[in-house]
């Protein structure tokens, strides 16, 4: 699946070169992480390039249904 | 040379929540189509998006809040009557899902005197979708269309 990015990515980040700030944007969005996917794979399809597995997971594992792992416990 | 964005950047203003080659699907089918109903309405956001805060700047939870709504290609309008299209280049099981989906959130938040129709434009069809798009009184209508335009190498080709 992809989604338009139309009018949530940014226009001035619709270039292939700027893959870089695409990726950055979509990691701070506060959404699930396929739905950052998703979009991510919408802004390639529009702009003409690919995005690789890892550059995939690296977003997906960005998303609000991604929790980080608990801080270690400090000891007393 | 430009990319399928830049090529195509007033049609996405236009139409922002199609793809590149949904879009090109949606012209030809305007073309055959367009003069049937009064109006069309683009990006027709339904359902509840969800707010995540004003902890975020202002332009990330305004994009957050959009993705987190239903987000419809066209609405169209035929005496007051709407009809909700989804739009692809190959239509699979997954936008039968879309169309019953927005119909469903579309009526219970009675944005209409009359349920809304539901419509399916595409080039391409995974045949085994069509009982239930029957079943489900989805109208379905295939364009043949051209995608060349969206290669690398049609750069300097206009649209057709």
């Amino acid at each position: 699946m992809s989604k338009s990015p139309t009018g949530i990515i940014p226009e001035a980040l619709m270039f292939p070169a700027k893959k870089a700030l695409v990726i950055q944007f979509l990691k701070e969005l506060p959404v699930h992480g396929d739905d950052k996917v998703d979009l991510l794979v919408g802004w390639a399809r529009m702009v003409g390039v690919t995005v690789n597995s890892s550059t995939r997971r690296a977003v997906r594992f960005s998303g609000t249904d991604r929790t980080p792992f608990p801080s270690p416990p400090t000891a007393p | 040379m430009g990319t399928p964005a830049q090529r195509l950047e007033s049609e996405r203003a236009t139409y922002p929540a199609m793809q590149v080659d949904e879009i090109l699907v949606w012209r030809n089918w305007l073309r055959l189509h367009e003069a049937e109903y009064d109006r069309f309405d683009y990006n027709v956001r339904i359902g509840t998006g969800v707010d995540p805060g004003p902890a975020f700047p202002d332009n990330i939870r305004k994009s957050a809040i959009a993705i987190r709504s239903l987000r419809l290609d066209a609405v169209g309008y035929k005496a007051g009557a709407p009809t909700i299209f989804e739009v692809k280049r190959r239509a699979g099981p997954e936008n039968v899902g879309q169309l019953l989906t927005y119909s469903s959130v579309w009526q219970a938040q009675q944005l209409s005197a009359v349920p809304p129709k539901l419509f399916l434009v595409a080039s391409d069809v995974t045949s085994h979708i069509l009982p239930l798009v029957h079943q489900s009184n989805i109208q379905i209508e295939l364009v043949p269309t051209d995608f060349s335009f969206l290669s690398p190498f049609a750069s300097r080709r206009q649209p057709t």
